[in-house]
């Protein structure tokens, strides 16, 4: 079945090459050179540096994975005569059912092989020489986009009128990221209305039960009183009689899956454990109007009606995981019933130039990936496919961090309290998308506890030690990064999709994304700073405040705009009509602003191109001239000679794109999207869009 | 003295019938366009969005709009009638994209632009629901960024 000779005549090369090496980093490297090696070598798909150590991931044959799904443990064994191998194990559970879209993306191919008594660039150069063996991957690490520190929620003196606060949960007055009234987060330059503005939207939904939103991370503490009521639960499972109960796959899942450990064990009590996942997750959906803690973007409004939080656990010690694990958790997340995947971890942010770099490097996540996206995994009565968000990572460097940059994910860069880039972290830059509050502990005076204030308060796993304190039963506390980014723009979406199922609207997977990346305010809407190209920072060294140059952060690198939950609500309930005047031939195209459809940005977005029909031409009038309709300065000029209406469709760039062809396979570009317009001409227009 | 005041209320209906130039139409349009009024049709095109609007005694006025889909859209703001003309403000201050000339055809209220494009416009009186003006979103600027909720 597999051509030993062929593989020892190739073994010997690679050994050959080994013995010439002393290093395996430069083994790595001589072994991807083509000049050596050939096509063999060329299998090794990565780098060792940040990877398991004892571990590869494998892409077999059809054949091989074939014959492996079939109980053929030959190629185990022909494994086993190169090195002293553990274990090979496939790297992700096909569920019933889910055979052939598994198949589609190549999952069955997938293995993880353990090993020991040699290096893993060893293992890999003998694993190569395998004709079964297609790819070789090291086994990357991923980190939280989160500095993992943390600092106790302690109450500000700060106030709030009961008409403010929706909710009876004590510490909402101190979620300045749901309601920043420039007086709560200990930050002297926070603009009140800094924030995500959820408290409008909260009156017309805090969620549906029917969302599920897995948080891809550290574990939830699924048993935290703010969460508990929230916790997605598998009703099929019984919890630890060691069997798969309701044959999805899994034995005893019952709040998630440890896809770390491959089991059902949701673990918060190992070295350094975080509680990371557990403070994304409450600000996805700590319960609402419970009269404790914090609130959640989609925790419900008091009555059981918060979405649900589905833990796949990814961090087993809260610092570091790797890639089949993350790979397993879109997976696990897409089977059972998630819509949305949060995602607030990745690889080092710039490393990565392009979304084809990623997928060859990276093939297992990818896979992973793009089966959670496949349309044939839809778990959202209201989209037609899944969503991911994820976090654009916090190494300060101009581009978006993978999987975050991919041009199907949302990418989530940070602001602080003063609505402005949290410069001292957020990565920017192509691959970015959209912004929101994910802390800026910097811009407080950061000697006093109140600086604390700046970050985002959630949940937290009580069993966690504050280093600095040398204290626990820390149930709340703040936290800073994308990672606190992103689970705003993970709520803030499972909160629209919440109303969309109430009043009855369904949308493709990307109408609605183009909705949530134009439901956004501009940077510079609320905050003058920007404008100017600075912002205020505290300096400990000298003790002041002092202007630091965010104009690298402008142009659209954050993204289309910072978050407005509102504005998804409204662009929910439908856009309205642009109303514009018949003109006279002698009279040029006016301009009418498009904000409503584009987002408070509009006027800095990149437009690629406007599609009007030949029945919407004759409805207003136009003529095929361009001056007759275009966008020009980010808004719509349009030139119609007849009263009448139709609809046209702009595409647009959400992000930063380096070369503007928002080709993410080439380099990491921004997402395309589009927006069908509708436009009404007459008579008469008021320069406010009155109908009178 | 009841004599005088009836002879100087007399006189002056007459001097605002002849000042106001258009007959007996001015305080006619002033006195029947105050009602709240819903858009049914246009010149030019076959449907018409929802209109309603609420024209007071005070001379202050209530435009809701749904035009394509969302919510209503409020405007508001002063409203004057000189003669069968009826002009106004929004009030972020800017000027109705129009003068209209008002009339009346039966219990409907027709109003023609005067901007040269002869746009007509027929409302007939109906009030949009509470509910409606309640959930509608109050434009105060050049965009929809007003109170949310009021």
């Amino acid at each position: 079945m597999h051509s030993i000779s062929i593989k020892r005549a190739s073994l010997l090369l690679t050994l050959t090459l080994l013995a010439a090496s002393s290093c395996v980093e430069e083994l790595h490297d001589a072994v991807n050179a083509p000049s050596v090696s050939g096509a063999v070598m060329t299998k090794v798909i990565n780098t060792p540096d940040d990877s398991e150590d004892g571990a590869l991931l494998l892409c077999l044959s059809e054949e091989a994975s074939d014959a492996y799904a079939a109980g053929d443990m030959s190629l185990l064994a022909e494994f086993s005569e190169e090195i002293e191998v553990n274990s090979l194990k496939p790297v992700f559970t096909i569920a019933p059912g889910k055979e052939d879209v598994a198949r589609k993306h190549n999952l069955h191919r997938w293995f993880k092989i353990n090993f020991e008594g040699m290096g893993k660039a060893e293992a890999a150069a003998h694993l190569t020489v395998f004709s079964d063996v297609v790819k070789v991957q090291y086994n990357k690490t991923v980190v939280p986009a989160s500095d993992l520190q943390f600092t106790p929620y302690t109450p500000s003196r700060v106030e709030l009128n009961s008409s403010d606060l929706p909710f009876n949960d004590p510490m909402l007055k101190d979620q300045w990221h749901y309601i920043n009234t420039g007086r709560n987060s200990g930050s002297e330059t926070a603009v009140e209305g800094g924030d995500i503005a959820v408290k409008d939207a909260w009156k017309l939904t805090g969620g549906d039960r029917s969302i599920v939103v897995a948080v891809i991370d550290s574990p939830v503490k699924y048993d935290h009183p703010d969460l508990a009521a929230n916790m997605w639960k598998n009703s099929g499972e019984i919890p630890g009689n060691g069997k798969d109960d309701d044959g999805n796959g899994y034995i005893d899942d019952i709040y998630g899956w440890n896809c770390e450990r491959g089991n059902g064990n949701i673990s918060w009590d190992g070295y350094k454990a975080s509680g990371h996942g557990t403070h994304v997750a409450g600000v996805v959906a700590a319960v609402n109007g419970n009269g404790i803690g914090v609130s959640g973007v989609a925790g419900g409004t008091g009555n059981n009606d918060g979405v649900r939080i589905m833990t796949c656990q990814i961090f087993e010690n809260g610092t570091s995981s790797n890639l089949d694990a993350s790979a397993n958790a879109f997976v696990y997340a897409a089977d059972n019933g998630a819509s949305i995947a949060q995602c607030s971890f990745g690889l080092i942010g710039g490393d990565y130039k392009a979304d084809a770099e990623y997928a060859e490097l990276y093939g297992a996540e990818y896979a992973g990936v793009q089966y959670f996206l496949d349309k044939t995994n839809n778990n959202s009565e209201i989209l037609d496919g899944n969503l991911i968000i994820a976090a654009a990572g916090n190494e300060r460097v101009a581009r978006s961090s993978y999987p975050a940059a991919l041009e199907d994910v949302i990418s989530v860069t940070a602001i602080g309290p003063d609505y402005l880039p949290a410069v001292g972290y957020t990565n920017y830059g192509p691959g970015c998308n959209i912004a929101a509050p994910g802390g800026d502990f910097y811009i407080g005076d950061i000697t006093e506890v109140s600086a604390n204030r700046s970050r985002v308060l959630s949940t937290f796993i009580n069993t966690v030690k504050d280093e600095n304190l040398g204290t626990t039963g820390h149930d709340y506390v703040y936290m800073q990064g994308t990672s606190m980014a992103c689970p705003h723009v993970s709520g803030v979406a499972a909160l629209a999709l919440s109303y969309a199922k109430k009043i009855g609207k369904k949308f493709s997977r990307e109408e609605f994304t183009a909705m949530i990346l134009t439901s956004v305010n501009d940077l510079d809407d609320l905050n003058k700073n920007f404008i100017d190209g600075y912002k205020n920072k505290f300096y400990i060294e000298n003790g002041k405040y002092n202007y630091v140059d965010v104009g690298a952060y402008r142009d659209g690198k954050m993204g289309t705009g910072a978050i407005d939950a509102w504005k998804l609500l409204m662009n929910v309930e439908g856009t309205p009509t642009i109303l514009t005047r018949v003109l006279g031939a002698d009279e040029s195209a006016k301009s009418y602003d498009i904000t409503s459809y584009f987002g408070g940005g509009a006027t800095d977005l990149t437009y690629l191109s406007i599609e009007c029909d030949a029945a919407t031409r004759a409805a207003l009038g136009l003529s095929d001239e361009k001056s007759s309709l275009e966008i020009k300065y980010g808004k719509l000029r349009i030139k119609p000679t007849k009263a009448g209406s139709g609809k046209i469709v702009v595409k647009a760039l959400a992000g930063y794109d380096e070369d503007g062809t928002a080709d993410g396979q080439t380099q990491t570009g921004a997402m395309e999207i589009s927006r069908t317009i509708s436009i009404m001409a007459r008579g008469v227009t008021s320069s406010n869009g009155g109908w009178l | 003295m009841k004599n005088i005041l009836k002879l100087m209320l007399a006189l002056s209906v007459v001097f605002c019938s002849v000042s106001c130039g258009g007959g007996d139409k001015g305080p006619q349009v002033a006195e029947k366009i105050v009602a709240e009024w819903h858009l049914v049709s246009m010149s030019g095109v076959s449907s018409v969005p929802q209109v309603y609007v609420n024209f007071a005694q005070d001379l202050t006025f209530e435009l809701y709009q749904k035009v394509g889909e969302g919510r209503y859209r409020k405007y508001d703001g002063i409203y004057t009638v000189t003669g069968n003309v009826v002009a106004g403000k929004y009030s972020d201050n800017k000027s109705w994209g129009s003068e209209y000339d008002a009339s009346f055809e039966g219990e409907n209220l027709v109003l023609t632009a005067k901007n040269g494009s002869a746009e007509v416009c027929t409302y007939e009186k109906k009030a949009l629901s509470e509910t409606d003006k309640a959930d509608a979103i109050l434009v105060t600027k050049s965009v929809e960024d007003g109170p949310r909720f009021f």
